[in-house]
Formats: C-alpha cells, sequence, structure tokens
C-alpha cells in the first residue's frame, strides 16, 4: 500500500515567495477567478476560469475583462508593469484551484506564442516550489514531454504528484 | 458546475490563497472562454494526454467540477 505524504504548501519558503500578489476572489461555482491589476494604465480586471474538459481534466482560460464589450480576451497588452506579480497571481490560483480538486490536470495554452512564453516564466519563475508538489510537461511538435526550461512549449498540462 | 451545501462547507475548511466570493462573474459561456476551451478540445483529442509518471502516487480525488 503506498501512503501519500502531502508537503506543506503553506510553507515559509512560499509564503515569502509569494509576497508580491493580488488577492484574487473565487466563485461559488470554484471555477472563476478574478483580481485586479493595478499600474501606469489603470486597474484592469483579470479572470481565469477553468474549464471541464474531460474527467479530472480541465482547461484553463485566463484573459482581461473588457468594460466595454463585456467580454473576456487575451489579445491585449496590458503593460500595466505588473507581470511577474500576474504571473505569479496565475500561479496561485492554479494552486487553488488543485487544492480544492487534487485529481484535475490543468492545461494552459495560450492564445498566441508570447502568450504561452508568459506561462512558461510563469512556471519557470517558481519552479523550486513547483517542482516539489506538481508534475508539468510541456507540448512541443505535438509531443508532451517533462517541462524543461528555454524550451518554447505549445501548451502545458499540470497535475499534483 | 453544480454547488451543493457540502461542496461549500468542506471548502470552507480549506486554506486557500484567495477568498471565495459570491460576486465573482460566471465566464463559463464567454465566447473567449469557449473558443479556448474548444482549441484545446481539439488538439488533446489530436496529441492525447502525457503518461502519469508516478500513478501509484495520485489521490483518488472525492469531488470533481463537472
Amino acid at each position: 500500500m503506498h501512503f501519500h505524504v502531502r508537503k506543506n504548501i503553506y510553507s515559509p519558503q512560499r509564503q515569502e515567495m509569494y509576497l508580491d500578489r493580488y488577492e484574487f476572489k473565487i466563485s461559488e461555482r470554484l471555477s472563476d477567478y478574478e483580481f485586479i491589476s493595478e499600474g501606469p494604465q489603470g486597474r484592469i480586471k483579470k479572470v481565469a476560469r477553468f474549464s471541464f474538459l474531460a474527467s479530472n481534466l480541465y482547461n484553463l482560460t485566463f484573459g482581461d475583462f473588457d468594460q466595454n464589450t463585456g467580454k473576456l480576451n487575451d489579445k491585449t497588452v496590458t503593460n500595466n508593469g505588473d507581470r511577474d506579480k500576474v504571473l505569479t497571481t496565475v500561479a496561485l490560483i492554479v494552486y487553488d484551484f488543485i487544492a480544492l480538486y487534487p485529481n484535475a490536470r490543468v492545461i494552459a495554452k495560450g492564445s498566441t506564442g508570447s502568450r504561452t512564453r508568459l506561462y512558461r516564466m510563469a512556471i519557470a519563475n517558481h519552479w523550486k516550489t513547483i517542482q516539489l508538489e506538481f508534475e508539468v510537461y510541456g507540448l512541443i511538435s505535438k509531443k508532451w514531454e517533462v517541462f524543461k526550461f528555454n524550451k518554447n512549449y505549445d501548451a502545458f498540462l499540470i497535475q499534483r504528484r | 458546475m453544480r454547488q451543493s451545501t457540502r461542496k461549500i462547507s468542506s471548502v470552507k475548511k480549506k486554506k486557500l490563497h484567495g477568498v471565495i466570493s459570491k460576486t465573482v462573474g460566471n465566464y463559463e459561456n464567454d465566447p473567449f472562454v469557449v473558443k479556448k476551451t474548444n482549441e484545446v478540445r481539439e488538439l488533446i483529442k489530436e496529441v492525447g494526454l502525457p503518461k502519469k509518471i508516478k500513478a501509484g502516487y495520485r489521490i483518488m480525488a472525492k469531488r470533481q467540477p463537472e
């Protein structure tokens, strides 16, 4: 019989790492997450949504909420000077979702190559912590492989170890 | 996703970085979300999923959103 000992995800190391992030709200359905980016361009609502794909498999959509249209997009370049803070917040949103659904596997794919590279940066920035608890895969040339730095993946899949 | 009273009460016991709020919107049917989800669904059909490295270490989920 295997016993899984879950590591303390609220370790001092992580607390320190994630101090510079935005507070975010979670919907009661536990699938939608919102926070406000603040910077030179003003206050911009950011939304992350986990959509069901198949059993224990979810797609992460992340984008800006357009006040004019009332819809999301991730094509706009916000330039709010808070990229790392936003990426850290998104990483914590994924942490929370997987904490709520421990068997969930989350796929993240940006709408453009540069957006997908941002996801890679988010993973790379927090790799020391992420690798303790999660398995991360990258999709390249239509094949999944264990995540490696400095590779331009088309998509990522993250799941709890 | 369905939401039950039991689910909410169990969620409140978990330590989360975020705060559960009634004010958060539901983006399930947002065109951008639908488009992205369909794209990824098609991608997965084409490329499949990575094999688990440590299959014996997975925790059985007690629940999952629909």
